[in-house]
């Protein structure tokens, strides 16, 4: 079965007009800030960290699945392994937030200007100083592009060759990865989006950041799978397939929406000033949107793919992702905002226009690296059975 | 009063089963009921059956739990005896939350556990009629109907069906009322 | 539908479904054998030590406990979150596998669940006596009396009693509907005269209908979509009994997944350790195979690493928060006076089942049931050295104490583990270890012969 994918000039305008947009809001965004470009560099942080984070879910996808000895999703594997191919990209645009650190560009974390006699930033300055940040980021993202380089290469020489050597290799990669992950993906969580609010801290933050990764991706890897699909390119997607990426849509929300109330309840309960603060500054400054972000992220999957057939209808399926992809923008709005822009931020043209831009960017890449390769992995092992797929429940 | 009469027949395999299913479909033959030592795939397309509504109840009863939950909770805390537990307000909807969803989940649980067995006439002490002891060891029973046409004719005609689909132990019963609703 | 033949057998052997049913009722038809008897004398003897030491503690009061100012949690509240987390496997196999469709949970769900049941009775010992005014128990439920009063739903011990409850009721329910169409197969199987009418009354009826088959799974499906959740919610719950107080150590906001993936962890392991005995003493190594220790193997080791993460982000976090008295709490664990419990608690948690990642001891079933014993008693430090070494020394130096126990509590301990395996036992000679159903269910698409047949 040889199904190639043709990035066409149909697909490439719409992305083109969205990266426009982009454009346009970044050079709008500097030009209508009054806070030394301030406008500009939280949200273009937030969404570099959204979308390498949307990226980096699609590897974490596929190595879960191999280590599962799982096969229903090799059909659609080759989509989320395109999705983590953005990452040199997203490499590219976090060096852009670390230039802007060493030049003093822009205030987005405050220990990189902490005020004399601040002895909570004091203690933390052995981790929170530039440099340091700077190794580690690089870190981060230098093993993550490694590891997906390495998935990508072994999967596409299994394309040429179905020597199950290259199948077993990829339960190495996946274990390699699954762990690498596991720690950095905390810390990157720590140093790209706890440490703006540098006198706070919470030990669930990472794993609450991993959740929101979880869901993000997985609408991501819903939505490309449907628009796909809707052009006639993957005609043994089936229903089967659906529902098991609607489930995990439904399931993934409600862990999010677990963990988001365990921070909150604990924080609320113990009623920790050096705790509180952090959610006494979204509850007064950010009201509307921190009702709407628990709101959203929990109760339009819950409600829409509570039942069976929900998750088997692709408008529904559709839907629900872009509303959840939206909803946990506004996760990352107010898990940025706050401590960097404070009052000053807002939701306008230029925030909505410069994350078009980056959307268009991401499937501008997504669906480069889709063309290249095969768009089933023939070859693999368990595809056969992912391509007769259905089930007795 | 005599009971009506219907063929029981065996089959030793799933797939011998669902194949003959086919064919005695297609043959017109009514088909009373099937039993079997674990759940066949298909069958229930296959019999026509339309999926269940217990989750239906299992919503219900779920949506009630909560309800009764946080509706207790609130009443308690907020009109019956309102207490200042460590500073937090009376309607403290974060305290709330971890009983409500367990209310929520035990009454979904039970509601759908009694519905499944009183709409299965399952309980204990339930002395259902047991058509052969080796369903529940190896066997797939099918219950043939003759839609009232006792005839001999008709008898040697559905018996001669089931023969050639390849069951066993072709028998003419008539030592029960089987019921439509169960 | 296909199955890649690269896949591991999960049912070994030249079986069919009369086999099957044989092999699995075997040991309920015949007699138990000689390490039945043995275990069951011996974990009967703990049983009757716990109880009588229960009953003294009933009797005479909580001053025979060594806890006090300011410890005034010790031996039972971890006995309490160890038992309550290792019932979690239970519901983990019987719902959360079914809804990943991982067929290989068919031979130990039955096992699994009855053993969630046994440990949680086993829990719920703790929170009852520990109360000291026993008789006064109902206190903790809500019911209309005359001082008019309620119970505290702002309190996470009360949450507790909910969340317990409705665990041991739904794992019940969920253990019991699976179990039916199993107990009609002894009903129709077994010859023994007095045990036939108890089956045929435990059985309710169960005739093998499609109608009835198509509402039990339509059943099953939604219970194990509840009962996943309230696995999650139940340790969480138990988490929030730590985390909701203000003390370092305590008060973490990682604590509720942290907690259920130590639960997960720790319930394997008890499963391992039940079913290596099991599958050896009553024959059953053909469906109870290597694959699915192995697969076990692997959430042993992907949760015991979330429980080594967890670890170190609460070691990181207490650095990064500047709080000295976080600081403190942490470095106190692992250089204080309870620093042995701390390092082992460790090197069985996080060390040992990093030896996992290697494919041969992975599938070897004797270094699994070393580990599993090595696992249960890490995770049990692991709530030894929360609940206590974060009372014995938090804010206040003045108050600072330490904690022994005394023999009432170690009895009451054995004592829970001799109910346990009594129980346990109890069920492996009456009703049967594997699902019966179930596993015929899955065997013409795990079955070498089958497969090959079929393919």
């Amino acid at each position: 079965m040889n199904t190639k994918f043709n990035f066409t000039i149909r697909y490439k305008i719409p992305l083109l007009i969205l990266i426009v947009i982009g454009l346009a809001s970044v050079v709008a965004s500097l030009f209508f800030s009054h806070d030394h470009g301030m406008r500009f560099w939280t949200n273009f942080h937030m969404n570099t960290v959204y979308i390498i984070f949307i990226s980096l879910a699609g590897m974490v996808f596929l190595a879960i699945h191999s280590l599962g000895t799982s096969g229903w999703q090799t059909s659609i594997q080759r989509i989320p392994e395109a999705m983590a191919m953005f990452l040199p990209v997203g490499l590219a645009l976090m060096l852009i937030v670390l230039i802007g650190m060493w030049f003093n560009l822009h205030h987005i974390f405050h220990w990189t200007h902490p005020e004399p006699g601040d002895t909570i930033l004091e203690l933390k300055k052995a981790y929170l100083n530039i440099p340091f940040f700077s190794i580690r980021t690089l870190f981060y993202l230098g093993g993550w592009i490694f590891l997906t380089r390495w998935w990508r290469n072994n999967s596409l020489r299994q394309d040429a060759n179905a020597d199950l050597k290259y199948f077993r290799k990829t339960n190495t990669i996946a274990g390699i990865f699954i762990v690498f992950f596991a720690i950095t993906s905390s810390m990157a969580a720590w140093d790209w989006l706890m440490s703006i609010d540098p006198h706070w801290f919470s030990t669930l933050y990472g794993w609450y950041v991993f959740s929101g990764l979880l869901v993000s991706g997985t609408a991501m890897i819903i939505l490309i799978v449907l628009v796909l699909r809707a052009s006639g390119y993957m005609p043994h997607v089936n229903k089967e397939h659906l529902h098991d990426l609607g489930k995990y849509l439904f399931a993934f929300s409600i862990l999010w929406a677990y963990l988001w109330f365990s921070q909150y309840m604990l924080i609320w309960y113990g009623n920790i000033p050096e705790e509180t603060v952090y959610f006494v500054e979204r509850l007064e400054g950010f009201n509307t949107l921190f009702f709407i972000n628990v709101g959203v992220n929990f109760f339009v999957p819950f409600l829409a793919l509570m039942t069976r057939n929900s998750k088997r209808i692709p408008i529904v399926l559709a839907f629900t992702a872009v509303v959840v992809l939206a909803g946990h923008w506004i996760d990352f709005y107010l898990m940025v905002m706050p401590g960097s822009a404070g009052a000053s931020s807002k939701i306008g043209f230029i925030e909505i226009g410069m994350t078009l831009g980056y959307l268009g960017l991401f499937l501008w890449i997504v669906f480069r690296v889709l063309a290249k390769a095969n768009l089933v992995p023939e070859n693999h092992p368990f595809f056969k059975e992912s391509l007769e797929y259905h089930t007795n429940y | 009063m005599a009971q009506p009469k219907y063929i029981k027949a065996y089959y030793d395999y799933d797939e011998k089963l669902v194949g003959s299913l086919k064919v005695l479909k297609e043959k017109g033959i009514e088909i009373l009921d099937v039993l079997t030592p674990f759940p066949v795939h298909g069958l229930d397309k296959l019999l026509g059956y339309r999926r269940s509504w217990i989750a239906r109840v299992g919503f219900i009863g779920g949506a009630i739990g909560a309800a009764c939950g946080l509706g207790f909770q609130a009443w308690v805390f907020v009109k019956d005896y309102p207490l200042n537990i460590g500073g937090k307000p009376f309607f403290s909807l974060p305290s709330f939350i971890p009983v409500t969803f367990e209310m929520t989940v035990l009454f979904a649980a039970f509601a759908m556990v009694f519905a499944f067995l009183i709409r299965s006439k399952m309980g204990p002490g339930a002395h259902p009629f047991i058509h052969d002891e080796k369903i529940t060891d190896d066997r797939f029973v099918v219950l043939v109907g003759l839609k009232g046409n006792t005839s001999d004719k008709n008898i040697e005609g559905v018996k001669s069906v089931l023969n050639g689909t390849g069951a066993r132990g072709i028998t003419l019963k008539a030592d029960v009322e089987l019921s439509k609703n169960y | 539908m296909y199955v890649s033949p690269i896949r591991e057998s999960l049912i070994q052997g030249n079986k069919d479904y009369k086999k099957i049913t044989d092999d699995i009722t075997a040991p309920v038809s015949q007699k138990p054998t000689i390490f039945w008897f043995i275990g069951f004398t011996v974990s009967s003897i703990a049983a009757v030590i716990g109880i009588f030491a229960m009953s003294m503690t009933i009797w005479k009061g909580i001053g025979l406990w060594g806890v006090n100012r300011t410890i005034g949690w010790g031996w039972s509240i971890t006995n309490l979150v160890w038992w309550i987390g290792i019932g979690h496997a239970g519901t983990f196999i019987s719902a959360i596998l079914l809804l990943f469709r991982q067929k290989w949970r068919t031979s130990i769900n039955r096992s699994a669940e009855a053993m969630t049941i046994f440990a949680v009775m086993c829990a719920g010992v703790f929170p009852l006596i520990h109360m000291g005014r026993l008789p006064l128990g109902y206190f903790i439920m809500p019911y209309p009396n005359t001082r008019g009063l309620w119970v505290n739903f702002n309190s996470p011990l009360l949450w507790d009693v909910f969340a317990i409850s409705t665990y041991f009721l739904v794992s019940l329910l969920f253990w019991y509907m699976g179990l039916l169409p199993d107990i009609a197969t002894l009903r129709d199987k077994v010859k023994i005269k007095i045990l036939k009418p108890v089956y045929r009354f435990l059985s309710f009826g169960w005739t093998g209908s499609a109608r009835h088959w198509s509402r039990h799974e339509s059943m099953s499906l939604i219970l194990a979509g509840l009962a996943a959740p309230l696995v999650l919610s139940v340790h969480s719950i138990v988490s929030f009994d730590f985390a909701t107080s203000v003390i370092p150590g305590w008060h973490t906001t990682i604590f509720p997944p942290y907690f259920v993936s130590g639960a997960v962890f720790s319930g394997f392991a008890m499963v391992l350790t039940l079913m290596i005995v099991a599958r050896k003493t009553m024959n059953l190594t053909e469906y109870i195979t290597v694959n699915h220790i192995e697969s076990m193997n692997k959430i042993i080791i992907a949760t015991g690493s979330i429980v080594g993460i967890a670890y170190i982000t609460e070691l990181f976090m207490a650095w990064y928060s500047g709080v000295i008295y976080e600081r403190f709490a942490f470095y106190n664990r692992a250089l204080g006076p309870y620093a042995w419990a701390y390092w082992i608690m460790m090197s069985c948690n996080v060390i040992s089942p990093q030896l996992l990642w290697f494919r041969k001891l992975r599938r070897s079933v004797i270094f699994t049931f070393v580990l599993s014993i090595f696992i249960n008693i890490g995770m049990w430090f692991e709530r030894f050295v929360i609940v206590v070494t974060s009372l014995h020394r938090d804010y206040l130096p003045s108050s600072w104490s330490m904690y022994k126990p005394t023999i009432f509590e170690i009895a009451i301990f054995v004592g829970t583990l001799g109910i346990f395996f009594s129980l346990f036992l109890l069920f492996v000679r009456f009703f049967p270890v594997i699902a019966i159903s179930e596993v015929k269910s899955i065997l013409k698409s795990s079955n070498k012969k089958h497969l090959d047949k079929h393919n």
